[in-house]
């Protein structure tokens, strides 16, 4: 799943009553979103083993021989090649944003595949999530507004316009329900 | 998470220096590959025409030890030697594969899986750059002393020992690391690519929705991971058996040229479906779009270019039936052989069977489609022939060889080439190319192909071998005709360049995004024309590219 909240499916945690960021309670619902990356680990493991296995009718042939030293160096290097190149591109990829909301607080943490990851907070009552149907060539674009410092910033731009469309009223209902779990019932 | 994206999309404006020369966009690695490739090839092809020249009549007319055209002459058998091994080498490493390959498929592999770009943009750099200091290393070659009183080595593009480990000067060594530094630089690009299809597909496309020529890449880019470094090792080997006093082909120190042999065709067979397959790809789209139906078993079609790929190991002795192989290695590898017609079988029906009731429409890339089927097939029916161990025993080293790898090659890859050129021109550049002009290439190519090429297999039964300089009189006729399509097929590259830069600065400019039809539905063709620096950072709609029908 491209995005879940921590009850582990799409739909978000009933909210039934009040948690403070600043009292360091637990958050009310953590929203986690990853991009996409196709390559599975199973087909990562299909991948280098249909690689070595190929490359074995070469070796076979020159088995016993000096030659045979040699063409392993350079298949090595090649069966190696494919293998960082695949870990490498995951770990381009894995770019990752969790959204943890409290009664007084929400916090959005962002993690790049490589770098450092960067953070945004504000206060649930101020804070305002927004659709764009169509901004700066995305489309359902949800961006978040109400930091104290003024920024906005975006969610989940790397989910697909679809993905992004079905994940914002959720978003929308559960940031309304937390903002009101700190009035009295 | 990144500030909120501002309204209108801006980046900084690149010098025309920095875009072309430090470019890490697939897009522009396209072209410069494209255009690379296109200048080695008019290198690689006048070499041809002067061979042609040579050939035209019998006796030495042109290459002589006196000069050129010296009266009298002195034939100067190493200087054909060093046209033909210069030919094969550039044709092989330097022209047809940077142009499918690296060109188109650098281009339109990421568009068509709605990737941003590669998964190494800084890598592909590396390897375009690696592929023009292999060709300067190549042509380098061509000009170096070869140690005895010429330049250049003549070799063939096989570089067999002991002919090759025994050849004094630095221009061996030069063509060595030519090879090597464009085996790199391919492996680099295979690495790339497969990790680019792996793992940057769009969110739904799975491996069998892929189109038919980013599948067609992938293949091929497995073939050169698999093949290549295996070259690299060989070569490594004839390097240091040349300057390092190693024997590893050296029958004197308890080495092998025959295994060397084994070790080149081990590479050398994978590539010529290295060169063939992003063509069979690219043709595919050609054939269902001017068809206007979807093409015709989708899955078949990915599975005959596995099955393709993966036969392509395990035939490669059928090119040394003359060796020395014993009866059953004989018996295998042509059976072996053989089934590879089947693969191939299934994607040339499956083709036909596109446009059958299709509503045809011969514009300029469908004719080059049309003549590739066509063409290749006669090559590969050749090929089926020559994979009988017995008659390979006349056939081996004859014109009919030649004519059977110049059908699937030169006829095939090369009409694949001008199909993706044609077809993608006005997506590539913005601007269309003209429609006539178009036609009348393909027709000077086809006839002058065809005339260069279908006397060769006569030539072939008539027992005219390769490699030589003269031939006696009895040939003269078929060579002659051969020659004079020679030239027609030179005279229809000369119209092609004009054609490139009458559509690069006149063509009419393309508005539409998708300036086909409906068939040609892969995601390059929701892009306007040309497709701006930055392609589907945000990910495309499904409906966008999964239209059911297709696969």
């Amino acid at each position: 799943m491209p995005w879940h909240w921590d009850t582990g499916t799409q739909d978000a945690p009933v909210i039934t009553g009040a948690s403070y960021f600043s009292q360091g309670d637990p958050p009310l619902a953590r929203l986690s979103l990853s991009a996409h990356s196709s390559l599975t680990r199973k087909g990562f493991a299909v991948t280098i083993a249909a690689a070595s296995a190929m490359v074995l009718v070469p070796l076979l042939t020159v088995l016993g021989s000096s030659v045979f030293w040699v063409l392993l160096l350079f298949i090595a290097a090649a069966i190696g090649g494919l293998w960082r190149a695949l870990t490498w591109s995951w770990a381009d990829r894995a770019v990752t944003e969790e959204l943890a909301v409290w009664t007084d607080s929400t916090c959005l943490s962002h993690r790049p595949g490589r770098g450092t990851g960067k953070s945004w907070q504000a206060n649930t009552y101020w804070l305002a999530a927004h659709l764009h149907p169509r901004r700066g060539g995305h489309r359902n674009y949800i961006t978040l507004t109400g930091s104290a410092d003024g920024r906005e910033v975006e969610l989940g731009s790397f989910l697909t316009e679809t993905e992004r469309a079905a994940l914002y009223p959720v978003l929308r209902r559960l940031l309304d329900t937390a903002a009101a779990s700190a009035m009295p019932p | 998470m990144a500030d909120a994206a501002s309204a209108s999309h801006e980046h900084d404006r690149k010098g025309w220096f920095t875009r072309w020369f430090m470019s890490t966009n697939h897009k522009d690695i396209g072209i410069l590959y494209l255009f690379t490739a296109g200048v080695v090839g008019l290198i690689s092809v006048i070499l041809t025409v002067y061979m042609r020249l040579e050939l035209m009549s019998p006796g030495v007319q042109y290459m002589c030890m006196e000069g050129f055209m010296a009266d009298p002459c002195t034939p100067d058998g190493h200087i054909w030697n060093v046209m033909i091994t210069y030919h094969g080498v550039l044709m092989m490493f330097f022209v047809v594969i940077p142009a499918l390959f690296g060109g188109f498929g650098n281009y339109f592999m990421p568009l068509m899986i709605g990737a941003p770009d590669m998964a190494f943009p800084r890598l592909n750099n590396l390897s375009f750059w690696f592929y023009v200091a292999g060709t300067c290393l190549g042509i380098a070659s061509m000009f170096a002393p070869d140690g005895l009183e010429g330049t250049g080595s003549g070799v063939g593009w096989v570089l067999y020992p002991p002919l090759s480990t025994s050849y004094p000067g630095m221009s061996m060594d030069l063509a060595i690391f030519a090879v090597h530094v464009s085996g790199a630089s391919s492996i680099l690009g295979a690495i790339n690519m497969i990790t680019t299809f792996l793992n940057m597909r769009t969110p739904g496309m799975t491996l069998h929705k892929v189109p038919l020529f980013a599948w067609s890449i992938f293949v091929t880019a497995w073939l050169i991971l698999l093949s290549l470094p295996v070259l690299a090792g060989a070569i490594t080997m004839l390097l240091t058996d040349r300057n390092f006093g190693t024997t590893f082909f050296q029958p004197a120190g308890g080495g092998d040229p025959i295994l060397y042999q084994h070790i080149l065709w081990f590479f050398g067979h994978p590539e010529v479906y290295i060169i063939i397959l992003p063509g069979f790809g690219l043709i595919s789209h050609v054939i269902a779009t001017f068809s206007k139906k979807p093409i015709f078993g989708y899955l078949p079609m990915v599975y005959a270019l596995v099955a393709i790929g993966v036969l392509g190991f395990v035939v490669w002795a059928h090119h040394m039936y003359t060796v020395g192989l014993s009866l059953s290695q004989q018996s295998y590898f042509m059976m072996a052989t053989m089934v590879i017609a089947v693969p191939t079988g299934v994607k040339v029906f499956s083709w036909l069977a596109t446009m059958w009731g299709g509503s045809v429409e011969f514009k300029t890339p469908m004719l080059w489609a049309m003549g590739f089927l066509f063409l290749f097939t006669v090559g590969g029916v050749t090929g089926v022939v020559l994979s009988q161990a017995g008659i390979d025993r006349a056939y081996h080293d004859t014109y009919y060889v030649v004519a059977h790898f110049h059908y699937v090659m030169s006829l095939g890859a090369v009409f694949c080439i001008f199909a993706g050129i044609y077809y993608w021109i006005g997506k590539m550049s913005g601007r269309q190319y003209p429609e006539r002009l178009g036609k009348i290439h393909f027709w000077m190519m086809f006839i002058g192909a065809n005339l260069t090429f279908f006397p060769q297999h006569f030539l072939g039964r008539q027992g005219m071998p390769r490699r030589y300089i003269d031939y006696p009189e009895a040939f003269a006729t078929w060579n002659m005709v051969s020659s004079i399509g020679a030239f027609i097929s030179f005279a229809s590259f000369i119209l092609f360049l004009y054609i490139i830069y009458v559509t690069l600065t006149k063509g009419e400019r393309v508005t539409a995004k998708n300036y086909w039809n409906e068939y040609a539905d892969t995601l390059e063709w929701t892009l306007p024309s040309p497709p701006p620096e930055h392609t589907f950072e945000t990910l495309p709609k499904q409906s966008e590219w999964d239209k059911g029908h297709a696969h």
